[in-house]
């Protein structure tokens, strides 16, 4: 009974008071919006960064190369002037260092791919060992990846990317199609699934995935620039591969080795969404602060507009208590509405920054529950003041209007 | 019984000592209807305060019922306001964006056992001064002389043994200053203690006891010829 009307007449207050009220709500209002997204965010790119060890699906394995990705790397005649690696060099790394458990030398090309008369340019054709599928962690969407017996027999025999199944076989089974690399026709025995776009930004479905054997058949490499090395115990991942890039520049010196974990280019990549994040909260902390300072004025001097109010209120039989206790209520309400209205506004925020940025945002009862929270904490925080105040005044003088004698 | 023993108040401006009362002892009995006259600044609104506990004595004791004022915490004294004295003021002190009936249950909210169905009781006092009909208006909606209707049915709502009327009549034309008082002295002779302040002669010359103040002192006290315990008493000791 005594609740409900003060709250009512709180609601009036604030209700009859509605331009203050929005100004008090403004700093809270952002910074529980940016609060929001802040979580949204971090929440969606943790998820991405595991999704992507997920999909890498070797947090024991680093990749070699002998020129920085995104640059040439195919392995093949030596005419761009680059570091070639030979293959026994290679296949001997585990003898030369302890720990290292497979060799995956993976021949790299861009080429032209034809079905008939279609002709699409620029698809990756890359070289891979029989074990590629498995250490890489890849799924096939159809058909299966080729075997021992099937490079024994020398077949001229590709997986390809999903995309580029559904370029030249649109709607069809594309399994037992022939493409044409070079001279060559090779007949589709398996399609990967979707992976999306790669770590270096190409589309990781534009592919073509052959054996070594096909690969030398087509391109004639005099040598490898590109190898994945897997380790046995993921802990030693980064001395393994330090040791593997001093072995290579010890045997080539003054040529420089570059050297990726997929777990550290997931992290990478990220760095992105973290710097974000990180200035995101130094906003939501700095406008919950002038959120709250701003409150704390503006409530000051409503009280001052009300002095004969507390003064009646006083006179009626208001403790002291009952006067704070009012002033914290209407603050801890003004912040609890201005909390929901930074809610919405901060999945809309989100959303524009996640389709920005590129980022991902993952919505959980998280970030309401914790930003509500904050904006409560701020109301009652920063209405103390502002209540002790209001509780002090004398009955006799605030009857009158004023607050000194 | 309220009861003062050489009350004293001084306000400090700087160097200035203003002595607001000086040797104040009074008794006021049950159901007395008392007038306090005397000129600006001769102390009334202070003596005012005091009694209604809104001010503390400087020195002096006051005893309400037996109890010594001065022993009480400040929420105490607001228990005793809420329970023991009802308020009127000149200016009303109505709340503007609250009708007339949520402006009488305000006291409710302070109130340690309000009645079960405070809107009805809010209803009933309404009723009883005569704004039935004007529940749900603002005071803005509200005549002077409704106005201070609504803040006297605001001031019995708790059903206080003492009405505290600083002016009631001040900001009133002479047709409803004559309505509000013919109001108070109804509540007199259903038995409250009524006490108003005024500096209007005519007006103070309608209540059965008045005392006037001059710089702070009480230098006389009208009685009524018929002085009997029905109609309360004031003694200057």
């Amino acid at each position: 009974m005594k609740k409900s009307l003060l709250l009512r007449s709180t609601f009036k207050h604030i209700g009859a008071n509605s331009l203050t009220t929005l100004f008090m709500c403004v700093g809270i209002m952002i910074g529980v919006a940016v609060l929001v997204a802040v979580i949204a965010l971090g929440r969606g790119t943790e998820a991405r960064i595991l999704d992507r060890i997920d999909r890498v699906g070797v947090t024991d394995s680093f990749t070699i190369r002998t020129v920085p990705w995104g640059l040439g790397g195919g392995g093949l005649r030596d005419d761009h002037g680059e570091l070639l690696l030979s293959f026994d060099e290679v296949t001997s790394l585990p003898k030369h260092i302890q720990g290292i458990d497979t060799v995956l030398p993976t021949l790299n090309a861009r080429n032209p791919v034809l079905v008939g008369q279609e002709k699409l340019e620029d698809i990756a054709i890359q070289g891979v060992a029989l074990d590629f599928q498995q250490v890489r962690n890849l799924n096939l969407s159809s058909g299966s990846f080729f075997s021992e017996a099937d490079i024994q027999s020398g077949s001229h025999i590709a997986v390809i990317g999903p995309a580029l199944a559904n370029n030249f076989f649109p709607g069809e089974n594309p399994l037992g199609k022939l493409i044409q690399v070079e001279d060559l026709q090779l007949e589709v025995i398996g399609v990967l699934d979707t992976r999306g776009i790669s770590n270096s930004g190409r589309n990781a479905d534009q592919i073509v995935l052959v054996s070594h054997e096909v690969f030398v058949e087509l391109f004639q490499p005099v040598g490898l620039s590109t190898v994945t090395v897997t380790v046995q115990d993921p802990a030693n991942l980064e001395k393994l591969a330090a040791e593997t890039r001093s072995y290579f520049e010890g045997i080539y010196p003054g040529e420089e080795i570059f050297v990726r974990y997929p777990m550290a280019t997931a992290r990478a990549r990220d760095e992105v969404a973290n710097t974000l994040s990180f200035y995101l909260k130094i906003i939501a902390g700095t406008s919950l602060l002038i959120g709250g300072t701003v409150m704390m004025n503006l409530t000051n001097l409503s009280i001052s507009g009300r002095i004969r109010e507390i003064g009646l209120r006083k006179a009626l039989g208001a403790r002291n208590k009952d006067i704070s206790g009012q002033v914290l209520v209407e603050t801890a309400l003004v912040s609890i509405i201005a909390g929901i209205v930074g809610i919405l506004l901060g999945y809309l925020l989100t959303n524009e920054l996640a389709t920005r940025l590129d980022l991902r945002s993952i919505f959980s009862w998280h970030a309401p529950v914790i930003g509500l929270f904050f904006a409560l904490i701020i109301g009652l925080v920063f209405g103390v003041r502002p209540a002790k105040r209001a509780a002090k005044l004398d009955p006799v003088l605030a009857l009158r209007g004023s607050q000194q004698k | 019984m309220l009861y003062l023993n050489q009350v004293e108040k001084v306000y400090s401006n700087g160097s200035n000592r203003i002595e607001a009362l000086q040797e104040i002892s009074l008794k006021i009995s049950p159901h007395t209807f008392l007038a306090i006259q005397g000129k600006s600044g001769s102390g009334k609104t202070t003596l005012l305060n005091i009694l209604g506990c809104l001010d503390r004595p400087e020195s002096g004791a006051y005893q309400i019922d037996g109890e010594d004022t001065s022993l009480k915490s400040d929420n105490g004294l607001a228990a005793l306001r809420n329970k023991k004295f009802g308020f009127v003021f000149q200016s009303f002190n109505l709340m503007p964006r609250f009708n007339a009936l949520e402006n009488v249950i305000i006291p409710f909210i302070y109130s340690p056992n309000p009645p079960g169905r405070p809107k009805e009781a809010t209803q009933q006092m309404l009723n009883k001064v005569g704004l039935s009909d004007r529940t749900k208006h603002l005071p803005g909606e509200l005549s002077g002389g409704q106005q201070q209707r609504v803040a006297i049915a605001r001031a019995l709502v708790n059903n206080p043994d003492v009405i505290l009327a600083d002016e009631p009549t001040g900001a009133l034309d002479n047709q409803t200053s004559q309505e509000i008082l013919d109001i108070l002295a109804e509540l007199n002779s259903d038995g409250k203690t009524v006490i108003i302040v005024t500096h209007e002669k005519d007006i103070a010359q309608q209540c059965p006891y008045v005392l006037t103040l001059s710089d702070g002192r009480a230098i006389d006290l009208k009685k009524p010829g018929n002085e009997n315990l029905s109609n309360g008493g004031v003694n200057v000791l």
